[in-house]
This record gives C-alpha cells, structure tokens and sequence, in this order.
C-alpha cells in the first residue's frame, strides 16, 4: 500500500461487510415469511423487512464503492487522497443516516416516519428502494458530493488514468441519476418512468461503469498484464453497456402507460445487455490466462472471476430471458423479476466489491500483498457457499416463477388467483430459505476469514 | 508456416463498434420484416406516401460520399495531403446533402402530423430513418474532424490509421442505408 | 520518396456499379411493380451492394478470416430472415 491516505477505504469495507449481514438477516426473515405468513407479525411486518433488505443492499454496496474509489484512486492517481479527514468525516454522516434510516423503518409506523421528517415539504418517500425520508435523502447528496469532489481533486492533481476516469464517470453518473429520487410527478406514469431514470440507469448503466474499472484495476494488479490491453478491453465494455443500455431502458416502459413504441426500443435495445457482461467474463478470463505473475492473492482473483461469471449469467442470460416484451407481458412482476434481480446484484454488485476487499483488505490491514493461506481458504469456502447458495436461490425461484407465471397469466380461462397459486409454489419458497440459510452461513465463514490465520505468513508466490 | 492475420484497416476498435452497430440495425430490420407479416397492407399502403426520390437522392450522396472517402485515403497513403484533404471535404459535402434531404423529409412528416404513435410502419420508418440519420451525423463529425486535420497535415503516408478507422465507421453508415433504402422504401 | 500511388480504377469501378443498381432499385419502386419475388430480387441487390461496399469499400477483400467475413455473413443471415419473413 502506497499511500497512507488510502486507510480511509478500511472503515467503509467494514461498515459495507456489517450492512451485509443486516442485508442477509432480514433476507432471511422475509423467506420465512414467504411460507409462514405471520411471522414475526406485527413486529417486523414483510414490508418493513423487505425496506431494510433493499436499502441495506444498496447502502452497503455504496459503503464499497466508496471503499473501492479510496484505495484505488490514490494508487492509480499516484497521490494521496485530497482530504482524508472528510473522507473519515462523510463515513461518520453516511452510517449515522444508514443506521438512522433503518431504525425509523423498523421503529416507526412509515406514515409517521413521513410525519416527523416533514416529508410534505419535499414528498419524495413511498417508491421503492427510494423509501428514505428526504432530509435523509439530501444527506445522500451531500456525503456523495463530497465524495466525488475528494476523488475528483485527487484525480485532477494526479496520474488521469482510464480506470479513474470510467470509475470517475460511474460515480458522477451515479450521484446525477440520483437527483431523479427528488422528482415525483403526480402522473403516476411519468413517475414511474422517471423511478427507472434512477433504478435502471444506475444498475444497467453507470454502476457497469463502476464495476469495469474496480474488475479492470483488480485484474491489472493481480495479474500484471500490459495496462494498455487491460485499458482498451474497458473502454469497449462500458461503450457497450452504455449503447445498449441507455435506451435499454425502454424495457422497463412496456407496460407502464408510455406509448408504443418502448415495446420495440425497448425488447431491441435491452436484447444486447447482456453483450458487456459477456465481454467481462471473456475479458477477465482473458487476462487471468495471459498473467504475467502469479498474485499471492487467490481470493481475489477468484471473487474477480466469478464476479465476470455470475454478472453474465444473473444480469445477462436470466435478463434476457424475460426482457423481450412478449415474452415480459406475461412474467412481468413475477417470480422470474425476483430470482433474476438477486443473481444480477449479487453477481455484478456484490461480488466485486467483495473482490475489491478481497484484494485491498490485506494490505490495509498490514499484508504487503495477501492474506495466509488459510484465511485465503476460508474465504474461498466463503464465495462458494455464498455463490453456490445463490444459484440454487435463483434456480428455485425461476421454477417457482414459470409454474406461477403458467398458472396464473397462461391458462385462459383455467388461470388461477394469486394466492392460490402462491400456495402451490410453496415448496420452492422453503428450498430458497434453505438455500438463503447457506449463503448466511457463507457469510459468517466470510467474515471468519477475516479472523483466521492471522498470525500465520503471507501466502507467497510459487518459485 | 505461420498464418498472419490481416485486419480490416484502422483500429480494431472501431470494429468492434461496426459490429455492435450493425447487430441493432439487423436486429430492427428483422423486427420490420417479421412484424410486416401480419401487416402488409398496412405496410404497403403507408410505404407509398414515402418520397422514394428523395430517398434516392440520400443513396447517391451516400454512395458517392463513400467513395470520396475512399479517394481520400489512397491518397493519404500516397502522402497527397492536399488531395486527401479536398476528397474528404467533397465526402463530407455530401454527407450534409443527406442530412438536408433527411431532414426536409423529417420535417414533411411532422407538419402531416405523423408521429412514431401514427401506425405500427410509421413507428419502424421513424424509428429506424432517425436512428441511421443520427449515425450520419456522428458519422460527419467525424470525417469533418479527419478534414481538418488532414489540412493541417496531421496525417501522412506513415500515420493514417485515424483516417482509415473513420472511413470504416462511414462506410458502415452506408452500408446500412443501403439495406434501409430498398427495404423500408421499395419492398 | 515517391510512394506508388494504389490505382483507384477498382474502386471507381465498383461506385458506378452501386449507382447503377441504385437507379435500378429505385425504378422498381416507382413502377410500383409488387410481388414477393420482384421484392426479394431487389433485396437480392442491396445484398450484392452490400457486399461490395464491405469488400471494396471498407476492404475487407484484404482482411483474413472471420475479420473479412464478418459482415458477408452479416448479410447473409438478414437475407435469410428477409426471405423467411416475404415468403411468410
């Protein structure tokens, strides 16, 4: 580790992990839910369950990038940070909201929530995932500009390299797309349309942004391939995710009262999504076959595979499987919506900034290049029960989807009511909490890996 | 004896790009085709208040716009800074006598009231003319910027790759023009 | 040094050719002559033009491999789903 500053990235994986787990708790919660209704009725109602599940997701996936962008920026700018001290200050501000948030959700009635932070003066809360009092919202802003101004005015006096600049252009485009949070239209058309200004062009469109430069830099370091070929292999990703899945979005406007033509843009457009991601895998596989040293650090580098690996088949194969418009009119909402959105955000989201801490935490922690080969171990146990756990989750929940997309949209007169098909999908709701369970316990062996082999050497290079 | 691979001309980049470009418009040309089988007499019938002269016009500047291009990048390759400058200068000349006719055309429609919700053809005629016209522009851009260095003599016999990497981008322009025109116009 | 000048005789060749089967096209569609197989034979022809552009034109003639065949194939599969869906 080069540069001092970059510790700042330490406490914001910590909190990321932490979030994780409340994330993974309450997931758990809900799948029980699913199949025995009233549990933890009236405490933990599912819609309060379900506000924690999503919001932690996205807070603790935000905790990482800002991780991410800390230790990575200075390292490629070849300069320290600009501010550590707001760095450390804005990651005080972040959890104290998070937390903050998450407590009012579970403590509070959500009316009363609304109530007590005035949301009359700025309505911005009821839309999903965007469920956080608007005084919160503004903190978001606020601890977002700062961040991007600390790495701006690190990149700006330092090295300019690629990976900055798409991480740079990822950020920006991730904190512009979020203003569209404070827009809320009364025509309930429009305001679902500008919901996905926010939702989609973040996870189809500027986090793809994120996410190739932290695989791009995780891939450099491990693997020690010429930055040029690395550089060139990004660019071409994010133009792709960029041309498909900017009017890509038109999938998301089928059904919501826009006008007809987003059934054509829209099935066109987003057919190519998975193109980038395919890219990745080909990219990352790529590089790792053409390394030029062999990196102490295997973890790391398989988290960065399997990332390639489950982005493409959670974001771009289960994507695409219900992204034509035809075939969306009948599963649209269904099952199939839930079990593709836990393989892409798991697969795209979560896993690189696992991939990330896997590579930094080390040396943050004091290693000079990996963890000992046990703790290594352990967190390799760790992505194959969490990964493993997540394929089956998906593989259940697309059963579940297609019976209850048969039974209840494609059976004509013969088509059943919700609940009664609900009751007939059961068994795949438990097979999912038992999967669920696994990927919890293989996220306890994750955060064991943090505590094991410590004192044991470094993991070194094969002579 | 080893094989050599022999590239297309200019960066492999652009390509990639062609590729990527061409796989939309293929995938809407097929979507027009397919979605004209239960609708040809919707289709023929609108088809026929479209102005094949003018889309005519669009071909040639196109085509000749295209061989500008080319004269301009054998004579690059000769050093003839001049001449590749005045080629490029005549491709993008003719590039804009597309535009113009594209847009008085563009314009025709919108004063008949003609949106991309008027009918199902309607939708894949604007859909796709708008989106090809689109890529003429960029496509401009980018030869007007290759002219402009190519007078300031930026390029030569030795470095051309930029001129070449653009050419191939317009020249997929036109490819697709080539499809669109008989496609959407004639058939 | 005096570099040989490539001759553009092929090329200008070519351009005429595509103008020529342009005007062709175009004068199908003003006759306003119809049918499924005066449709394909002018797709036929925008095929044909199409594989002389990226032959001649983006010179792929020189290109090795799927890097030359790229867009013939390209142009291939579109004739085939034109084909199928005229003949629907």
């Amino acid at each position: 580790m080069k540069y001092t500053s970059q510790m700042v990235a330490k406490p914001y994986f910590i909190a990321a992990i932490a979030l994780f787990v409340g994330q993974i708790l309450f997931g758990v919660i809900m799948g029980m839910q699913y199949v025995v209704g009233d549990f933890l009725f009236p405490e933990i109602p599912f819609n309060v369950a379900r506000m924690v599940h999503t919001n932690l997701l996205i807070v603790w996936l935000l905790f990482g990038f800002m991780g991410a962008a800390y230790y990575m920026v200075p390292d490629e700018a070849e300069t320290e940070l600009h501010s550590p001290l707001l760095a450390k200050v804005m990651f005080w501000i972040f959890l104290a909201a998070g937390v903050v948030t998450i407590l009012g959700y579970l403590l509070v009635p959500y009316a009363t929530l609304a109530e007590i932070t005035m949301n009359d003066l700025l309505p911005t809360m009821g839309r999903e995932f965007l469920e956080q009092p608007t005084i919160i919202k503004i903190g978001i802003v606020v601890v977002a500009l700062a961040f991007l101004f600390n790495i701006g005015m690190t990149i700006l006096k330092g090295r300019k390299t690629v990976i900055n600049l798409v991480l740079m252009i990822g950020l920006v485009g991730l904190a512009v797309f979020f203003l569209f949070a404070f827009y809320n239209p009364d025509n309930i058309v429009l305001d679902k349309m500008f919901w996905w200004f926010v939702v989609h062009l973040w996870v189809e469109g500027v986090w793809e942004l994120i996410l190739g430069s932290l695989l791009a830099y995780v891939l450099i370091k491990t693997t020690g391939v010429d930055r040029e070929v690395i550089e060139k292999w990004l660019y071409v990703i994010i133009a792709m995710a960029l041309i498909t899945g900017l009017i890509g979005t038109g999938h998301h406007f089928f059904w919501i009262g826009t006008p007809g033509y987003w059934q054509w843009w829209g099935s066109i457009f987003s057919a190519l999504e998975p193109i980038p991601f395919f890219m990745m895998t080909i990219f990352a596989f790529n590089m790792v076959n053409k390394r030029r040293r062999q990196h102490p650090n295997k973890a790391a580098v398989l988290w960065a595979l399997g990332c390639s690996v489950m982005a493409f088949l959670g974001a771009g194969v289960w994507g695409f499987m219900h992204t034509l418009s035809f075939v969306n009119y009948y599963t649209h909402g269904s099952q199939i919506t839930a079990a593709h959105g836990h393989m892409a955000f798991y697969g795209a989201y979560v896993m690189i900034v696992l991939a990330i801490i896997s590579y930094a935490m080390p040396m943050l922690n004091g290693r000079k290049a990996a963890n000992s080969m046990k703790a290594q171990i352990v967190e390799m146990w760790s992505f194959w029960l969490m990964t493993i756990s997540m394929v089956f989750i998906t593989l259940f929940l697309t059963a579940a989807g297609i019976l209850q997309v048969y039974l209840q949209r494609m059976n004509g007169d013969a088509s059943l009511p919700f609940m009664v098909v609900q009751d007939k999908i059961e068994i795949f709701y438990w097979m999912r909490e038992g999967a669920g369970i696994i990927f919890l316990i293989g996220l306890i062996v994750y955060i064991a890996s943090f505590f094991v082999g410590r004192d044991q050497p470094e993991a070194e290079m094969p002579k | 004896m080893t094989k050599v691979t022999r590239y297309p001309p200019g960066e492999i980049i652009i390509w990639l790009f062609i590729m990527a470009e061409l796989l939309v418009f293929g995938l809407f040309f097929a979507a027009y085709a397919i979605t004209r089988i239960d609708n040809i007499e919707l289709f023929e019938l609108y088809q026929q208040n479209l102005d094949t002269t003018a889309a005519l016009y669009n071909t040639i500047a196109l085509l000749s716009s295209s061989y500008f291009v080319i004269r301009s990048v054998i004579a690059i390759k000769a050093d003839e800074q001049k001449n590749a400058y005045r080629w490029m200068l005549l491709a993008v000349v003719m590039g804009l006598v597309f535009i113009v006719i594209k847009t008085d055309e563009f314009a025709h429609h919108i004063d008949n009231g003609i949106t991309l919700s008027t009918n199902t053809f309607y939708m894949f005629y604007l859909s796709l003319a708008f989106f090809h016209y689109l890529h003429v522009i960029l496509g401009l851009v980018i030869l007007s910027v290759l002219a402009y260095n190519l007078n300031k003599g930026t390029y030569s016999s030795k470095n051309c790759s930029s001129v070449e990497t653009g050419a191939s981008y317009w020249h997929m322009v036109d490819l697709v023009w080539l499809i669109l025109f008989p496609l959407v116009y004639v058939m | 040094m005096n570099i040989k000048k490539q001759s553009t005789i092929v090329e200008t060749v070519v351009f005429l050719l595509l103008i020529m089967l342009t005007l062709v096209t175009y004068q199908v569609g003003k006759m306003g002559l119809s049918g499924v197989n005066i449709s394909l034979g002018v797709f036929a022809i925008a095929l044909f033009k199409g594989a002389l552009i990226s032959e001649h034109f983006m010179q792929l003639k020189h290109a090795s491999g799927l890097w030359r065949w790229m867009i013939l194939i390209w142009l291939i599969l579109l004739g085939i789903v034109i084909y199928l869906a005229f003949t629907a």
